[in-house]
């Protein structure tokens, strides 16, 4: 029985066009099922994308999945929320898989995965950068690096704008490698630029080491800054796991209950050396207040100091270096089982 | 098989090294070549003249020291003067600090030769049979004629450099600079002045004066010790070597309070977050009138060449044009190198001060426009580092050889 991938309306019979989860989705490929699977690949920017309409021309034997490849903003899962349990009503065999946590459930009569957004990217560039990492981390232990704090912020969105406002008014900006709407170049000063290019094609999922080993630790902006205690959610890219495979502590500026959340993929967080309170405040502004103190107060070590500091984490960061694949595998097991069972 | 006696200082007293794999030090004899390697296993007959015997047949002697001790030694050493007037030996003088003073003069030019001179026209020694042979280039060998000795080249700093490029940075550097090219890099250049010097402290106040020190990632004079007052003067970036060199550099030699000389580390980091070197050379000064022009190779220039960035060597004239007689390239037309046959010193620190204004000026984007457009020289250099030491190994085996003749 055969694998019918869909993405934007079209069948595909390559994944070209698709930017994560691709070898799980040659995997799913490869298997020898007993009954044929319709995977409706979604990517909620693209506004003229119809699975449903196409699911419900479909026949109900066929196993349907709805594999979200993006963060979903809360109206559109809602708006899908009530497309798929229309589908659950009029008994369509439906899996969903989505790479948003959702803490408190997802209020869905059918079987939920969670899949990851760009991890398989990341640990790609890990596996074939695996010498040069080696490299750059065998060289830290002779050299002090320069600066306190990385942070990439491409987008402009409300957190990030919050972010570089705080470091600017706190004469911080020497502490830090920092980007700020550096996807768009322009000539009005309006962009710090760090590493990317206006003239070439940037993929984020390249690691730019000589950057991540000139700091000791990743501000990272997250793709997402907006939970409620009500529907709590957590969003995770490849920010994060860039840190993870070049080996940096890290400060998330993103959603609430995001550390909670990597620590039960089986990350490990900082707590011994960083306040890391700010990941159970609900609340964004406090949350920002008390990320702000805690940069304020990193930035006030010597370099010297946080070099100790940096070394004093590397268990936690070696861990987190190999968590990463047995992450990707996990998941990747966990989503094959729909297809066994 | 090449008769040899080596001896060494140490503590004040030069030791006759015995045993072969004691010979790889930071003189002559650097691994990672496969000629010299080859050469030292089953071409050298080291001997040992401490346990009385002194050689019978002809040989060389290499004496690895300070200019004074190795003066010293040979005055001193009968037995040597009359080999050395027999025809029965050549010496072959290593400086072993490369060569300058603190004063940023050689050795060579300005404190031993007349000395030198002295012994061996006092003891009627042939002129062939003294071999000062250091990092000095005499830019005219006619400049010889008048030597009671021969000077040659040796480019130690080459050779250790490259040496240590095989054993810790290739192919890292190569795979880090392919790999840059998804990037740009957030500085225009980088410099390392550790020890302060005039041209030094001139060039940190040239970039001040014209706010330019936010253009690069510059450490100046980590290694004054406390020696300079003003703060602004100490380390801009950071003092970046932490700790314990020597078990990652063997040759490394700790200063008077237990800190190591950035000699032989790279800080591969900011280089490849930099697009281009300043280069501060040891010396600067130079007489245009002087009747013995000479360049002084330190490390600086291959360092720049391991990590695949083009540079601008603030230095001694004529530099420039010495690395492309030993076969490397240089960045003209992307960097306006006339400063290179200018030597009047003003003029070409001014020269210099231009091109570095005018880099400086150019975006970021424009920077990573025109340094890729030097790949084919950055990688020419790159591998050219390692076929300069063979030759260069080459050369001086034949030297060695050509004195049991």
């Amino acid at each position: 029985m055969k694998v019918t991938f869909y993405f934007n309306n079209k069948i595909i019979n390559d994944f070209n066009e698709i930017w994560t989860n691709r070898l799980l989705f040659e995997k799913i490929e490869n298997l020898k099922l007993t009954s044929s699977c319709d995977i409706f690949l979604i990517r909620p920017s693209y506004e003229n994308d119809s699975p449903f309409e196409i699911i419900k021309s479909m026949d109900k034997t066929k196993k349907i999945i709805l594999w979200y490849m993006d963060t979903l903003s809360k109206e559109f899962y809602e708006l899908h929320q009530t497309k798929i349990k229309e589908l659950c009503k009029l008994e369509y065999d439906v899996s969903v898989i989505i790479p948003d946590f959702h803490l408190s459930g997802y209020d869905l009569p059918c079987e939920v995965f969670n899949n990851y957004s760009m991890a398989d990217c990341i640990l790609e560039q890990q596996q074939v950068n695996r010498k040069l990492i080696k490299y750059f981390d065998k060289n830290s232990e002779k050299l002090y690096r320069q600066k306190h704090f990385l942070s990439f912020n491409g987008n402009i969105k409300p957190h990030r704008v919050d972010l570089l406002t705080y470091v600017l008014e706190n004469g911080l900006l020497l502490k830090f490698d920092i980007s700020f709407n550096s996807h768009f170049w322009n000539q009005a000063g309006q962009s710090l630029h760090l590493d990317l290019k206006s003239t070439s094609w940037y993929t984020s999922t390249n690691l730019n080491l000589p950057l991540y080993y000139n700091s000791y630790i990743d501000v990272i902006t997250m793709a997402n800054s907006h939970s409620t205690e009500d529907f709590p959610r957590v969003y995770i890219d490849e920010k994060l796991y860039k840190s993870f495979a070049c080996m940096k502590p890290f400060l998330i500026v993103g959603q609430y209950r995001t550390l909670e959340t990597l620590k039960k993929l089986g990350f490990k967080t900082f707590s011994e050396w960083i306040d890391e309170s700010y990941d159970t405040e609900v609340d964004y502004d406090v949350r920002m207040t008390k990320i702000h103190n805690e940069i304020k107060r990193l930035s006030e070590f010597s370099i010297k100091e946080m070099d100790e500091l940096y070394f004093k984490m590397k268990t936690i960061l070696l861990h987190n270096s190999s968590q990463l694949g047995i992450h990707i595998h996990n998941t990747d097991k966990k989503i094959l089982e729909i297809f066994n069972g | 098989m090449v008769d040899i006696v080596y001896m060494k200082l140490n503590d004040g007293k030069f030791f006759n090294v015995k045993k072969l794999n004691e010979i790889w030090d930071d003189s002559y004899f650097m691994g990672g070549f496969d000629n010299i390697g080859d050469f030292v296993s089953n071409e050298i007959n080291l001997l040992d003249i401490e346990s009385g015997q002194w050689p019978i047949n002809p040989f060389v002697m290499i004496l690895n020291g300070n200019g004074p001790k190795i003066i010293e030694y040979i005055s001193t050493e009968k037995r040597l003067i009359s080999d050395l007037q027999n025809n029965k030996c050549r010496v072959i003088i290593n400086i072993n600090e490369g060569g300058v003073n603190d004063d940023g003069y050689t050795y060579y030019e300005f404190e031993h030769k007349p000395i030198i001179n002295d012994l061996i026209q006092e003891n009627k020694i042939s002129k062939d049979n003294i071999i000062w042979m250091t990092p000095e280039y005499l830019i005219d060998n006619e400049q010889q004629k008048d030597f009671p000795f021969v000077k040659k080249f040796f480019n130690k700093w080459e050779l250790q450099l490259d040496s240590i490029k095989q054993e810790y940075y290739h192919p890292y550097m190569l795979d880090i600079f392919k790999n840059g090219r998804n990037f740009s890099r957030p500085k225009h250049f980088y410099c390392v002045s550790s020890s302060p010097r005039g041209h030094r402290l001139d060039l940190i106040n040239f970039l001040t004066d014209n706010d330019l020190l936010k253009c690069g990632n510059a450490t100046f004079f980590s290694n004054a010790h406390g020696e300079i007052e003003n703060e602004e003067f100490q380390v801009l970036g950071s003092k970046d070597l932490k700790f314990d060199p020597p078990n990652s550099w063997p040759w490394a030699q700790p200063n008077f309070d237990g800190s190591y000389l950035p000699t032989y580390s790279i800080n591969v980091v900011q280089c490849f977050n930099s697009y281009f070197h300043l280069l501060t050379g040891s010396i600067f000064e130079t007489d245009e009138n002087s009747k013995f022009p000479y360049i002084f190779f330190n490390e600086k220039i291959w360092k720049a060449m391991i990590t695949l960035q083009p540079f601008i060597f603030i230095g001694q004239p004529n530099t420039l044009s010495m690395v492309k007689r030993f076969g490397f390239k240089t960045f003209h037309p992307f960097i306006d190198e006339s400063y290179d046959g200018e030597l009047n010193n003003e003029k070409r620190k001014l020269l210099i001060y231009d091109e570095i204004k005018r880099l400086c000026s150019m975006s970021i984007d424009d920077m990573d426009k025109w340094f890729w457009g030097m790949e084919d020289i950055l990688v020419h250099n790159y591998n050219r580092l390692t076929e300069y030491g063979y030759e260069h190994y080459d050369e001086f085996i034949k030297l060695l050889k050509e004195n049991i003749n």
